[in-house]
């Protein structure tokens, strides 16, 4: 018990931190793609980095928001599934639900790995950084959902107050 | 493999498996049966339909809409708008109507719109002596017309994934949202004068003047965004970005209704709102690179072209198709599953790209206003405090209008292609 409930508090904290993230995120996003605008309106010139910083930002944003809207169990899902199954049947769907968006999430994590590592001599032409810091968004954004989603699967199982 | 493959993807959907998830796991599956590419290409084809400068508005026109709705633009809306027609029969209905395709337009959400005007104009007209459930469901209709009214998410995703040009299905929006607009006037009116529904006292020339001073910056809003669009000035996503320095401007600086410390909060809710969306996105952008791959709207069109070669017949049942997709799916989760699907089809009929689109997103809209699944519907039932059984019954004479609608726009292409070739 002592362990599961330091894991869903370790969750907590990483939530916290990822939902300040991209909100920092999306904020630098509108002054990245402000300054493009006035440069380009006003000084006549356009940026050359700032659509590209705001494309791999905003890639990043999708995939540790998606991670916080698992928990929150916000993830758009087709909801036709009666009401009258037993409570014993929904537990367990949730939890076959919740098993087969593990696996899928891992193969992200594995695949997407390989593939960061494998465009890693690549540079973006824009920010001159490797595409590593691009491409790794989606395994990092995976196992921050893994995570969150093991969290569900406690949560059905241990009652431990909403936190 | 292929039967495997769409059989894992619905049973999946079925299961309430999230949906972005049920598309890259069938997708996974189908890919490991053909052993036609390498595992490498699920993150890839993720990364690089994310990675995009026309998708970019959709993140901004969700801040913006989030911004106005804590800014009170709504409210100054409602007010003016009340100052105008408020007076007249079904005064509120119609102010409901109007301020919501208003409001859309600068939102983009449906949902969004529903629960801004709907918060405000639902009580006031149960006040007013309107029937709990036409008040509701004139409502929830209302806010489902923001997706046909542009700039709306919806008809970004179908540019973006039918790879036709935002713009363009921006103007090809107009006409088809007005006829919307107008006929659902008319029904409140008849609905109205029937029941004895009576307007509100009516404005004299100094308070409608002010009303309108309330509501100016509001109003400006889409005239900048979508006048800067269609004059050629910026491109969609500028005009996101626009949106939402304006109404951040206004919001903090001329209304002040937004404190600085509340925009953590409302960058956090909007980037979430995004994810939700966007994710879908990815996971699509896999699956619709898989389905073409595996050619798969060929052996479609092969299934339709033998039932039936006429191209009325064919819209006819692309129709059913959307419509009963949409009382499932989200708009936007269906616009991506279904464009890559179905686009091929509709192109070989000779079908304009621009007028399919809009035959789409008209469809699937009306989807959020029916069951089971009518995200609309939950939220005015949500203000109202109604059952979703009995706004569903006050939904239903609107549906046929809706349905009118949908075959007029369908069988007359021009009403939308007629504005995006006039400006080429």
């Amino acid at each position: 018990m002592i362990v599961l409930r330091s894991y869903l508090k370790c969750i907590e904290i990483i939530n916290k931190i990822a939902s300040y993230t991209i909100a920092i995120m999306l904020g630098l996003m509108v002054i990245f793609i402000s300054m493009q605008v006035y440069a380009r309106f006003v000084s006549g010139q356009s940026l050359a980095w700032s659509e590209e910083a705001s494309r791999f930002l905003m890639v990043w944003l999708i995939l540790l928001g998606t991670g916080i809207a698992s928990k929150r169990g916000e993830l758009m899902a087709v909801e036709i599934l009666p009401d009258s199954v037993s409570l014993k049947l929904q537990k367990l769907i949730k939890v076959v639900v919740h098993c087969i968006s593990i696996l899928f999430f891992s193969i992200l994590v594995f695949y997407g790995w390989e593939l960061a590592k494998g465009v890693a001599i690549q540079t973006a032409p824009g920010i001159g950084i490797s595409m590593f810091w691009a491409y790794v968004s989606v395994p990092v954004g995976a196992i921050f959902v893994i995570l969150n989603t093991i969290n569900s699967i406690i949560k059905i199982f241990v009652e431990v107050g909403d936190t | 493999m292929i039967a495997i493959f769409f059989f894992s993807l619905i049973l999946f959907l079925f299961l309430s498996v999230p949906i972005a998830t049920s598309l890259g796991i069938a997708t996974v599956i189908g890919l490991s049966l053909g052993e036609t590419l390498p595992l490498t290409s699920v993150p890839q084809r993720i990364f690089v339909s994310l990675n995009s400068f026309p998708l970019m508005a959709i993140p901004f026109f969700i801040l913006a809409g989030v911004i106005m709705q804590a800014g009170g633009m709504s409210r100054r809306l409602v007010n003016f708008a009340t100052s105008l027609v408020g007076h007249a029969t079904g005064g509120l209905a119609m102010v409901a109507i109007i301020t919501s395709l208003f409001f859309a337009a600068i939102s983009g959400s449906g949902a969004a719109t529903t629960a801004a005007i709907g918060s405000i104009l639902i009580p006031a007209m149960i006040a007013k002596g309107y029937d709990i459930g036409y008040a509701s469901a004139n409502q929830a209709v209302s806010g489902s017309l923001g997706v046909i009214i542009p700039p709306s998410i919806p008809l970004i995703l179908y540019g973006v994934s039918a790879q036709t040009s935002v713009g363009d299905m921006f103007l090809a929006g107009i006409f088809p949202g007005l006829l919307i607009t107008i006929s659902l006037l008319i029904t409140a009116y008849i609905i109205s004068k029937k029941r004895g529904y009576h307007g509100v006292e009516r404005k004299n020339v100094t308070e409608i003047w002010s009303s309108f001073k309330g509501a100016f910056w509001a109003i400006l809003m889409p005239i900048i965004v979508l006048g800067g669009i269609y004059a050629g000035v910026f491109t969609p996503t500028e005009a996101s970005v626009i949106a939402v320095v304006y109404s951040l401007i206004v919001g903090l600086l001329i209304y002040r209704e937004i404190k600085l410390k509340e925009i953590m909060k409302i960058l956090e809710n909007s980037a979430i709102t995004t994810s939700v969306i966007m994710i879908i996105i990815g996971t699509a952008g896999l699956f619709s690179f898989f389905v073409s791959m595996v050619g798969i709207p060929d052996l479609i069109a092969n299934f339709i072209t033998n039932f039936t070669t006429n191209s009325i017949i064919f819209l006819l049942l692309i129709n059913l198709i959307l419509l009963l997709a949409g009382t499932v799916l989200d708009a936007t989760a269906a616009i991506l599953i279904f464009v890559p699907l179905l686009l091929p089809i509709a192109l070989s009929f000779g079908i304009d790209p621009v007028h399919f689109g809009i035959i789409m997103v008209i469809n699937l809209s009306i989807g959020y206003i029916t069951p089971p699944v009518g995200i609309n519907l939950f939220v005015a039932a949500k203000i109202s405090n109604m059952k979703i059984v009995d706004i569903s019954k006050a939904i239903l004479p609107f549906l046929l209008i809706l349905i009118i609608n949908l075959m007029i726009i369908t069988y007359l292409p021009t009403l939308s292609t007629w504005l995006p070739s006039l400006m080429k």
